[in-house]
């Protein structure tokens, strides 16, 4: 007997001694990320509550006993607490079941490979699960300069770790299942330990820690930079031929009498925005956080070969008959732009359109957010960039871009929409209008359509027809001719106000304009959006933007990168909005309403407000000798202990809240959790730990004290008799138990220590835990 | 010579991690990465040496040959332990050597095996494994037993030693029940009455089957709630026989011979159990009894305790046959008939009526009615299967009608029946 407990216990030590190394390994790669200073998107609520919550507790509940030592019991342990989580963590959504399956294939594996672990071979892949996080981390924190040289030594240690964690989990299952061969692995996990140990030294000290993306050859990045960094300071580092601006659609615009906006510069430290960087986003006029009236402030600078770049983050389909035009809610690219990235991201849909070309576009933004040219093919993870102040994240997106003037297909002869592209397409066709506001774009679409038919043999160059689908766009975009175009903070697109600015003001933002095109586009029968985002185009671009421009690339190395004249500066002044039609065999295109408008003057034309950058601090220009980081690992190791902490008092405190529970019911069962109850409080109040080898009965003759003895013998003696013998009927074992439990009493009152000094032990004892 | 084989000494783990590494290091050279160069050029390094040890390793222990002798008689569902021994060799670090037993088992004598896999990995220093072999139900086990070095991170799996062959007789498990008390109608008394004198010495044991109707005690069976038989050193008692039919005789067609259904199997298999119980039960009594049993395939004559294991060794591999040519072996001589059946077997009514006016002890085993009590019944479960190592055929996974017929009753007989289900 004593034989078999012994080998009883060897067991269970030996299943939590892997179920802790198994924990240690999951819990180690799913932290990395935290004190990781080189990823700058942190666990959001769901994410926190999936890894910390979720797959921790599941993978608990499969490793512990069930209660009463009913397997049956556990799936059902195991899914409601699944589901109430996985709902409070995700809603009703897509991310309520991503957690919910994580917890069962959590619960699943856990189980197979310590409770059936002759069909737990599944568990192997979970190294290679580990492995692949690790090494995405290794590659997400040297996706670029700054994030690798911030990561610090950290990208080394994760590199050892990828290996580590792996082999290290391997054994886990490996032992798991085929237990036999656990012992005498103490040998070999020194010789692991030392292996590891010096892999970890030897890449820490000899590997450089700012190497990205280069060849074997150690090449510093400061090198690099002085190589290539050298505005004049006379010119501001603008090229002589103004960085190739005047290729563009317009010249560099100033107001009527030739006036430039001035450029002004302010502290990184002052910067509006979360801690004084950059993170706010600004109204209009500048006035929001902080900013001035008069004033554009940077938000961000955008490169790209290709002119002008919209970038959207937000693409309104819905069309409600108040509110006008919301962002779709199934549409994937209005999740996109804050979608946190881990991998980068792929639409592997082939692209049918015409006349599309696939561009990159990189940004460095004071917004966490990303904005996307339609349309994205490839979406980089947001890289934290230390080293260029309130810029702080760098997007890197390639898209599917139409490069050419989507106002020329007027020549092309455009097909219908065939029946596929009509059901598709149908919720951008709908026009949920009252009838009353339907009759006034109705009117005025007649109204275009009609004055496009009279004047469009003027227009069109001789011998040229239009086509009737691209022709009833241009009539929509030529009715705004007699519109005046003024940036203001009146982002209204209510019908109410579309049919106050077509009727009445005609006077408008962008919004209105976009808004209003859209919605005759629509009753014109093309399916139309609205897109909301920034514009990057060289007609926005003012010397001001210019030498700010110069300015930030002189200071900043990731922007030397490009061409200067490839770079845009983007302020909150170009926030932008747009419409979007879609022509047959060329999809969905941008189209700018406000283009056939009367331009803004004076106040009207935010371009000319002062344009605001950041100075950057150069000291804090990186280093490349880095030191290693003391503090993110002992925050790492604050952060691992305290989990366990409270995993550890969680434990404790809820398997006694459960056996109390449990005791309640009486009987057989409630005798073994009164028992199990008792150990455990004795253990916390510092008594001695019972054997595993010994009954109830021995273990009564470990106390000697007063009362003790005779107390804890009778309780042994009942409880016995309530766990193995068969009653006649349930009232005799009701007094049994009723006897059991003031026995119970007995031996608490008979020994819990006195004082605040053994109430702060019992308060505080995780002793309790070796019953487990 | 033996004809080559080729055997892959990496296992899939082994197999994905080095195609992980490899995509890895092209991709790390393209992009001359040295951080990943690094990652991958470690892995491999370490696979490298881990296979350079385990084929060293493997060749050394190549005539290694393990002792593997299973339990006799080995049963089913008792969960016990084969202790292979012989592994004095010493194993390269972070290496293990793994006795793997690998087969077909076929249950209750079904011609249709499932696949069975037992694995155990010896501990270092030490020459011994526990193997656990377990069947959730009786049969025969025909397979192989073998060595493989393997390392800790699940990457190799080097063959080595010798191949053994087996093929197990597994019995069925012990049916629990008390043993049927016996008429003490049951013919097997002789006609002698003699008178006892006040100088025979008596004694006294519990009685069984066979016993003279006048030599049991009744006021001492009354107080102790027993049949007590009386024997009388002068009045030895006499050699006799019992004539036992073990109808195992299965569903009508030739198709459900080779493809029974697990629900027949185990009803034929705790018939066995039964039968089992009963010989067993009757010669540790009355050593001196001998059985005639006769099956649908054969008569075993049985007449001592070696005989008595021969004989429940083959009844353990016994099959169902096809319900023809019944009465090959019907009974000739007088006196009760002990039968054993289960509810696929057709015949037996008109068996029991060939033997009347004769008495009958029936056994019957059938499915559990909708009233039977659940301690009764005797359930197999599927579960059992997997748990065990052994993968069950996709066709018994495939509910069948039970069987709820009961025996049929007639004057002179007696039956007893057992309720068996399987269940998921």
């Amino acid at each position: 007997m004593k034989a078999s407990l012994g080998k009883f216990d060897r067991e269970t030590k030996r299943k939590t001694s892997l179920f802790v190394l198994r924990f240690f390994c999951y819990l180690s790669v799913a932290l990395l990320a935290i004190p990781h200073p080189g990823i700058p998107v942190s666990y959001d609520r769901t994410g926190l509550i999936r890894w910390f919550v979720i797959i921790p507790l599941e993978a608990l509940i499969a490793f512990l006993p069930a209660p009463g030592g009913k397997t049956l019991y556990k799936p059902a342990l195991a899914v409601l607490p699944l589901v109430v989580l996985a709902i409070y963590a995700g809603g009703f959504g897509p991310d309520a079941w991503s957690s919910f399956c994580a917890g069962l294939l959590s619960f699943s594996l856990t189980l197979l490979l310590f409770r059936y672990p002759r069909w737990g071979k599944p568990a192997v892949l979970e190294p290679f699960f580990l492995a692949w996080v690790c090494f995405q981390l290794l590659a997400f924190s040297r996706s670029g300069e700054e994030a690798s040289g911030q990561s610090m030594a950290l990208t080394q240690i994760i590199l050892v770790w990828t290996v580590l964690v792996f082999l290290l989990h391997s054994v886990v299952v490996y032992f798991c299942l085929y237990p036999q061969g656990i012992s005498g692995v103490k040998r070999e996990a020194a010789i692991f330990g030392l292996g590891a140990a010096a892999a970890l030294v030897l890449v820490v000290f000899l590997l450089p820690a700012d190497f990205v993306r280069n060849g074997i050859v150690i090449n510093l990045l400061q090198d690099r930079i002085e190589k290539k960094t050298k505005p004049d300071d006379n010119d501001w580092g603008i090229p002589q031929n103004g960085g190739g601006r005047d290729t563009g659609r317009r010249t560099i615009p100033g107001d009527d009498h030739g006036r430039q906006p001035g450029l002004r510069g302010l502290s990184e430290y002052d910067w509006p925005g979360e801690d004084g960087r950059g993170q706010g986003s600004r109204g209009r006029n500048g006035r929001e956080d902080g900013g001035e009236m008069n004033q554009q402030y940077t938000v961000m600078v955008v490169a790209s070969k290709q002119e002008p770049v919209y970038l959207g983050n937000s693409f309104r389909g819905r069309l409600d008959p108040v509110q006008g035009f919301l962002p779709t809610p199934d549409e994937p690219l209005n999740r996109l732009p804050s979608m946190r990235l881990f991998t980068t991201w792929f639409d592997n849909k082939p692209v049918f359109d015409r006349g599309r070309v696939r561009q990159e576009v990189f940004s460095l933004s004071t917004l966490p957010q990303k904005y996307l040219p339609y349309r994205p093919f490839a979406v980089e993870p947001t890289v934290l960039s230390e080293g260029s102040g309130p810029f702080r994240y760098i997007h890197r997106v390639v898209s599917n871009m139409y490069v050419e003037d989507p106002l020329e297909l007027v020549f092309f002869r455009i097909r219908d929409l065939n029946a596929g592209e009509q059901n598709t397409l149908a919720p951008y066709l709908e026009f949920p209008l009252e009838e009353e506001d339907r009759a006034v774009f109705s009117a005025y679409l007649s109204r275009a359509l009609d004055r496009w038919r009279d004047t469009k043999s003027a227009i069109l160059p001789p011998g040229k027809s239009a086509d009737e689908y691209l022709g009833k766009i241009l009539a929509i975009l030529l009715s705004f001719e007699d519109y005046r175009y003024n940036i203001s903070d009146n982002e209204d697109s209510s019908i109410v106000a579309l049919i106050e600015f077509l009727l009445t003001t005609k006077d408008g933002d962008c919004v209105q304009f976009s808004n209003t095109a859209a919605l005759l586009g629509r009753l014109a029968g093309i399916p139309s959006r609205v897109v909301t985002g920034y514009l990057a185009a060289n007609s926005l671009q003012t010397l001001a933007h210019l030498r700010g421009l110069a300015a930030l690339r002189s200071k900043i190395p990731v922007l030397q990168e490009f061409p200067f004249e490839d770079l845009y500066l983007v302020t909150d002044v170009h926030s932008h909005s747009w419409v979007q039609f879609y022509i047959p065999d060329y999809g969905w295109l941008d189209f700018e309403a406000t283009a056939f408008a009367v331009p803004p003057v004076g106040f009207g034309n935010g371009n000319l407000r002062d344009v605001v950058i950041p100075l950057i601090d150069e000291t804090r220009v990186l280093s490349p000798v880095r030191s290693f980081p003391w503090r993110a690992v002992l925050r790492a190791a604050g952060i691992l202990t305290a989990a366990a902490l409270l995993g550890a008092y969680g434990i404790r405190y809820g398997r006694e809240i459960l056996l109390r529970l449990a005791a309640r019911r009486g009987g057989r069962a409630g005798a073994r959790s009164l028992y199990l109850l008792l150990l455990a409080q004795l253990a916390a109040d510092g008594k001695p730990i019972k054997p595993a080898s010994k009954t109830a009965a021995e273990y009564a003759r470990v106390f000697h004290g007063p009362g003790e003895n005779t107390a804890f013998a009778a309780f042994a003696a009942l409880y016995t008799e309530l766990r193995w013998r068969e009653f006649k009927n349930s009232k005799e074992r009701d007094e049994c138990f009723r006897r059991l439990t003031q026995e119970y009493r007995n031996i608490l009152a008979a020994t819990t220590r006195r004082g605040v000094r053994g109430f702060v032990i019992r308060l505080f004892s995780l002793r309790g835990l070796t019953y487990l | 010579m033996a004809p080559f084989r080729f055997r892959t000494v990496f296992t899939p783990v082994g197999f994905a991690a080095v195609a992980a590494a490899l995509a890895v290091l092209i991709r790390s050279l393209s992009a001359r990465n040295v951080y990943e160069i690094a990652l991958v050029t470690a892995l491999l390094v370490l696979w490298l040496i881990l296979y350079i040890t385990g084929a060293w390793g493997s060749r050394r222990l190549a005539a290694l040959e393990p002792g593997w002798k299973a339990p006799v008689p080995l049963t089913a569902n008792t969960g016990e332990e084969t202790l292979v021994t012989g592994f004095d060799m010493q194993v390269p670090w972070f290496f293990r050597l793994h006795f793997i037993v690998k087969g077909r088992f076929f249950p209750a004598g079904s011609r249709q095996g499932c696949p069975v896999r037992m694995e155990t990995s010896v501990p270092p220093g030490t020459n011994t494994a526990p193997l656990s072999l377990g069947f959730p139900m009786s049969g025969v086990f025909h397979g192989n037993g073998f060595c493989r070095l393997r390392d800790i991170f699940g990457f190799f799996s080097f063959p080595c030693g010798v191949l053994q062959r087996r093929s197990l007789t597994v019995q069925s498990a012990p049916c629990l029940k008390k043993a049927v008390p016996i008429d003490a109608h049951s013919g097997a008394e002789d006609q002698r009455n003699k008178s006892t004198t006040d100088e025979e010495r008596y004694y006294m044991r519990e009685y069984a089957p066979g016993d003279r109707f006048r030599d049991i005690n009744w006021k001492s069976s009354d107080r102790i709630d027993t049949l007590i038989t009386r024997i009388s050193p002068d009045n030895q008692e006499k050699i006799s026989r019992l004539e036992v039919y073990f109808r195992n005789f299965g569903p009508t067609g030739h198709s459900a011979q080779t493809r029974a259904y697990l629900q027949d199997l185990w009803l034929l298999d705790r018939a066995k159990a039964r039968l089992a119980r009963f010989l067993r039960t009757i010669k540790e009594e009355q050593s001196a009894y001998i059985f005639s049993v006769r099956t649908a395939q054969d008569i075993w004559e049985i007449s001592d305790q070696d005989e008595l294991e021969l004989f429940l060794e083959d009844l353990a591999g016994l099959p169902f046959s096809p319900p023809i040519n019944e009465n090959q072996f019907s009974a000739s001589q007088e006196g009760a008939v002990y039968v054993f059946s289960t509810a696929c077997d057709a015949g037996l009514p008109a068996f029991l009526l060939a033997h009347q006016p004769k008495p009958v002890f029936l056994f019957f085993v059938r499915s559990a009615a909708p009233k039977t009590p659940t301690d009764a019944i005797e359930r197999l479960y599927l579960r059992d299967f997997p748990a065990k190592g052994c993968i069950p055929v996709p066709r018994w996974l495939v509910p069948r009608h039970s069987r709820a017929l009961n025996p049929p009753k007639l004057p002179g007989s007696r039956s007893e029946i057992d309720y068996a289900e399987v269940r998921l």
